[in-house]
């Protein structure tokens, strides 16, 4: 019972205890004809505080009882709360035995209750009675002394209706079994959900659970609302991060490549500024989807890491290992290599902690000085082997709280802790094994936890998830073990024929780990640096290939990397690389550097600033007189005139003009419809509202390759009404107009081809040309490819890049039938670049591609020039004459320089245009290097 | 123990015919001369204690008259159990509208639905355009409950809700639906699955 009780004080706030557990059946008095939801079995526990004090009495001690359940996954939640004050009464009675039912559906005898207590709590004359049963009468006396002792303490006090006992305040405002008040992070799959779809279903007329979606509203606002009263900055934590399965193989090699980066760190300083990865991500990204290079983002740290994380697989690959092995041999070898590999900066770290299943070891090594930072570590390790529990596959974990340091001593450790987890996991191999490996990932998130008193072994059922954290960093090597699906040859051949700035991401669209995500079949919500490095497994010592790859296994990034963290924490990754030069193991080692923003939060502070925004927004009472109000300043919105790809965005005034705290939210109009139409974005989508206080709500319209074909199919006149509902009040409507101008982008080319004139000039959605009066191609593309023809810088153009306005002046352009406005002659590269970033914006969101996908699986079988020629027969003439002209310009490029690698490289950036994959994930995917090779025959 | 029932009742009408005057009359004895259009729908809920000591407990939903979210009605009237039609005395082009809105309901809302129509302003009486005779003929023609009322002065308000809880079939007791408390389900202490408040007599009230 000294467990459960634990249990129970894990969640409660600093300030209270528990002091008597009981297990006891709820007899249900909603259905007593219903026996069966009796049968599962509740916690009675009660729980203490004491008050410090403004009373003259100074310290007191107040007392409530809990009645507790367990969730489907086990875990103890609050279910109700009973103050201990002066009406409550609890009396206690022998129970009658109950008949034993022998009936057939009946559960054994054996299981049938045995005679008990019965426990009646009543907590005042108004209300019924709550009737409780209890076995155990071993823990009901401590129990029922402990009640007796706090009531008569009440009783001193003169406490009256338990209404002064605001110390329950965070108990009772939670749904969740998590109180807001809890040190533990809330679980990162929770938190990295939109709030919104965390709310009760509701549409117009069906408001839902108010009382639910307030509370979750209201946490959310309090926990945001804190965070920024007691923010005083952030602490740049570093990490390096490191990736080996080591194939049993002893540690021969110098690791320093892997462990410290090619370069020395904080050998140099580059340049920090900017280097967000998404930011780069963006505006090195050209406006068509073609990827390119992504290789300039990476970057590393200015200084040395504050933690060093190595994560280790197939340590120990003996038979006898298979078994919990807990021999440390090979685990102080590889620490003693880490540091040996850190050269003159070894004596500035020290190890912090380690944990060894078998082959899989995790080592967490930190910088000397940051170590009174570090507080409870917690560690664990689950097998995923043969029978689920063998060790040689599996993960091992460490979990730990970080409080930034502070420079002047006194409030060190009065700052809020961050908690990292790491795992490092081995799981299923084998290419057909996907399948098996997102079930072991599944698995290990469930269970690979930590028991709350460290540095246990934990054996027991985990206690806290790994995904109670602010930051997670996951790694594996064989891994994570997910392997690309293509065939073998054609991985080694892209890996050594084509251009770095095409060879990962075509081959990234084939790998199992990023199509899991996708798919979220396994690391849903998981963040991982783009790829811009060889794959790290299998090298060989006998038959390899040019690269060194072993012949017998397919290539692939098994050894990766990936994180997950709460919003509020700008994980920011520097870098991704394996390190070919460290040859001992057929993997290659992987790292990668972070830096962790830490919150520097006063804790008290912080925990101050809760209970006090809970007090502020707490819950009004059901009067109507106290309803919540807020006033909508405009309820009618005009976009006026709206284009592709071009950005509108209006705000909403809110105003609360009542007397009490708002929640509010939108809702759809019907059940199960979507709160806005897609093209239609609403930001923040619900929040709260203090009295008086105004929020500011943006309307966006942004009309992407998405939403256009269904507009420009549909009338110019778009309308929309939203529904804003606030918590107990009612439903505020918003009506939404825009007027859409018809574009040329995110057509069919049949479509293109019967427009009457620039699509602008469309008197409506149905003015098209009469069927067999079409023109013979596009004209928009057309315009397009003569441009480039004629007037393109042809030798910059695949190396330059073109200004986004540009690009949107030329797509206004061609929808409104205007003249370019560059002359034919001398041009600016970036012009030059600028239509032929168009072009292929504009080839890709054709609805349907030039060579329908049908007929995308015989491109592959084409084996001459003639007969890829002889294959465009199938096609329409209007896709005919696209894809000649296209690619007759393609030709020309190359003929520029007339080397085989141009047109290589021009192939394999233009084939996800000329030739895209069927998104539809049941089609067959088609070769990259066939469809390459068909292009080839066009442009050489 | 007396026998309590729950009922939507949906509140439809042109703009500006006061059909938020009489939920708050109704709900709250109060008059606003000036208020403003509601453009929306608000939720309320009253109480009306029958002879027998029966309580029917509406669940008012008062929607905007407004012609451009007509669209939205349905949303509001679907499932409801009895709706208030209302028109105003000195508008005769309301009580065309008034019929509309009753088309519609025949048509869409539920079939058991008990519809009353209601004349609304007779303390404006000296502007009158429609006739009591006209509006009552209409009423007796589609079956319809009739009658005139005075949000201002509270005229006929009552009366008119507790003829419409008298009309509702008491015998079967409806369901919940909108997620508001089912009647003797109260329960002690804080459930922190359904209230996230506990009302005044409930013990955590802090």
């Amino acid at each position: 019972m000294s467990e459960i009780l634990n249990e129970v004080r894990a969640l409660l706030l600093p300030a209270d205890d528990a002091q008597a557990v009981l297990e006891v059946l709820v007899t249900d008095e909603e259905k007593p004809s219903n026996p069966g939801s009796s049968d599962q079995p509740r916690l009675l526990a009660v729980i203490s505080h004491i008050r410090s004090g403004s009373s003259q009495a100074g310290q007191h001690e107040e007392g409530s009882i809990f009645l507790l359940r367990r969730s489907p996954s086990e875990r103890l939640e609050i279910q109700r709360v009973f103050p201990i004050f002066r009406d409550l009464s609890l009396n206690l009675a022998q129970s009658r035995r109950a008949t034993l039912d022998l009936s057939a559906t009946a559960k054994p005898v054996s299981n049938q209750p045995r005679t008990g207590f019965v426990l009646t709590l009543q907590p005042g004359s108004q209300i019924p009675p709550l009737v409780l049963t209890a076995f155990d009468t071993h823990n009901l006396r401590p129990l029922l002394s402990e009640c007796k002792r706090l009531q008569e303490l009440a009783l001193t006090h003169s406490t009256d209706q338990g209404a002064s006992y605001p110390w329950l305040l965070p108990y009772t405002l939670r749904k969740n079994t998590q109180p807001i008040m809890s040190q533990t992070p809330i679980d990162l799959r929770v938190l990295n959900k939109p709030l919104h779809e965390q709310l009760s279903p509701a549409s117009a007329g069906l408001p839902g659970d108010d009382a639910a979606d307030s509370t979750l509203i209201r946490d959310h606002w309090v926990r945001k609302q804190a965070r920024d009263v007691c923010h005083k900055g952030t602490y740049r934590l570093t990490l390096r991060v490191g990736t080996f399965n080591v194939n049993g193989k002893p540690p021969l090699d110098d690791l320093a490549v892997w462990t410290r980066g090619p370069e020395s760190f904080a050998s140099k300083l580059p340049p920090l500024e900017n280097l967000s990865p998404l930011s780069i991500g963006l505006s090195e990204r050209p406006p068509s989807d073609l990827r390119r290079a992504l290789s300039s983002n990476a970057s590393s740290l200015d200084r040395d890491p504050d933690i060093f994380v190595f994560g280790f697989q197939e340590l120990d690959l003996s038979t006898e290992a298979l078994l919990y092995s807990t021999s440390t041999i090979k685990e102080d070898s590889w620490t003693s290599a880490i540091f040996a590999s850190l050269g003159d900066k070894a004596s500035q770290y020290t190890k912090l902690a380690s944990k060894q299943l078998v082959g899989m070891l995790i080592i967490i090594i930190i910088k000397v000085d940051l170590k009174p930072c570090f507080s409870d570590v917690r560690l664990s390790a689950t097998g995923a082997g043969i029978m689920g529990v063998m060790g040689n596959k599996g993960g091992t974990a460490v979990r730990l709280a970080f409080t930034p340091p502070t420079q002047d001593n006194e409030s060190s450790g009065a700052f809020r802790p961050t908690v990292l987890t790491f795992v490092n996991t081995h799981l299923a191999a084998f290419d057909e094994m996907v399948d098996k490996r997102n079930m072991d990932f599944h698995d290990l998130s469930k269970r690979l936890g930590f028991s709350s008193y460290a540095p246990v072994e934990a054996i027991n059922p985990p206690q806290t998830s790994i995904y109670e954290s602010d930051v997670l960093i996951w790694m594996g090597g064989k891994d994570l073990n997910y392997r690309i699906d293509l065939p073998d040859g054609e991985v080694r051949s892209i890996l050594r024929t084509w251009p770095e700035d095409t060879r990962y991401t075509t081959l990234l669209r084939y790998d199992q780990l990023r199509n899991a995500i996708a798919g979220q079949r396994a690391f849903d919500l998981f963040k991982e640096f783009p790829i811009n490095h060889l794959p790290s497994y299998r090298y060989g010592s006998g038959m390899t290939d040019e690269l060194g790859y072993d012949l017998k296994r397919r290539p692939a990034w098994t050894d990766r990397i990936l994180h997950l963290s709460s919003p509020s924490v700008h994980v920011r990754q520097l870098n991704y690389q394996v390190h070919p030069t460290v040859t001992l193991s057929d993997h290659r080692p992987v790292s990668a550097e972070f830096i962790v923003p830490v919150d520097i939060l006063p804790g008290h502070e912080y925990y101050e600033s809760l209970r006090r925004l809970l007090r502020q927004v707490a819950p009004p009472s059901l009067q109507e007189e106290v309803r919540p109000m807020i006033a909508v300043e405009d309820t009618s919105i005009h976009f006026g005139q709206i284009r592709y790809k071009q950005l509108a965005s209006r705000t909403i005034r809110v105003k609360n003009t009542g007397e009490v705290p708002c929640c509010w939210r939108f809702i759809p109009i019907a059940p199960n419809e979507t709160i806005s139409p897609e093209w239609l974005r609403i930001l923040p989508l619900n929040g709260l509202l203090l009295p008086s206080e105004v929020a500011l709500i943006t309307l966006e319209i942004n009309i992407g390759p998405k939403e256009a074909p269904t507009l420009n199919l549909g009338s110019k006149v778009l309308g929309a009404a939203l529904i804003l509902h606030t918590a107990f009040g009612k439903d505020h409507f918003i009506s939404v107009g825009a007027e859409y101008q018809y574009s040329c982008f995110a057509n069919d080319l049949i479509r293109l081809t019967h427009l009457p004139g620039p699509v602008r000039s469309l008197k409506s959605q149905d003015d098209l040309l009469p069927e067999n009066r079409g023109v013979n191609a596009p004209r928009e593309i057309m315009r397009l490819v003569n441009w480039l023809m004629k007037s393109a810088d042809i030798s910059k153009l695949l190396d330059s890049s073109s200004d986004p306005q540009v690009v949107a002046q030329l797509r206004e352009h061609l929808d409104t039938g205007t003249d370019f406005p560059y002359p034919v002659g001398d041009v600016d590269p970036a012009i030059s670049r600028a239509f032929w970033d168009t072009l292929w914006e504009l080839i890709m969101s054709l609805t349907e591609p030039i060579v329908p996908f049908t007929l995308q699986a015989r491109c592959t079988q084409m084996t001459s020039r003639d007969e890829a020629f002889e294959f465009l027969s199938e096609l329409t003439p209007a896709a005919v004459n696209v894809w000649i002209s296209v690619t007759a310009f393609l030709q020309f490029l190359c003929q520029a320089d007339s080397s085989e690698e141009t047109a290589r490289r021009v192939a394999t950036m233009c084939f996800p245009a000329l030739l895209p994959d069927d998104p539809n994930p049941q089609s067959t995917p088609i070769s990259p290097l066939a469809k390459v090779n068909f292009i080839l025959y066009f442009i050489t | 123990m007396s026998k309590q029932f729950q009922f939507k009742l949906v509140l439809l009408g042109e703009s500006a015919v006061g059909k938020s005057s009489l939920v708050l009359r109704f709900v709250k004895d109060q008059f606003d001369d000036y208020r403003e259009s509601t453009i929306g729908a608000a939720f309320l809920t009253q109480t009306v204690t029958l002879e027998d000591q029966t309580t029917v407990k509406f669940e008012i939903w008062d929607t905007a008259g407004q012609e451009r979210y007509k669209s939205l009605a349905p949303m509001y009237y679907r499932n409801a159990n009895c709706a208030v039609v209302v028109y105003d005395i000195t508008q005769s082009a309301s009580l065309e509208k008034a019929r509309t809105w009753i088309r519609e309901l025949q048509r869409q809302a539920d079939p058991s639905i008990v519809i009353a129509l209601c004349g609304n302003k007779t303390d404006l009486a000296a502007r009158r355009q429609v006739t009591e005779e006209e509006a009552k003929k209409y009423a007796e023609e589609e079956g319809l409950m009739w009658a005139e009322t005075s949000a201002k002065t509270g005229e006929g308000v009552t009366e008119i809700f507790t003829a419409i809880a008298k009309k509702l079939p008491l015998t079967a007791a409806p369901a919940s639906r909108t997620g508001a408390a089912r009647p003797g389900a109260s329960r002690a202490g804080v459930d922190l699955n359904k209230q996230a408040a506990p009302g005044p007599n409930e013990p955590c009230n802090c």
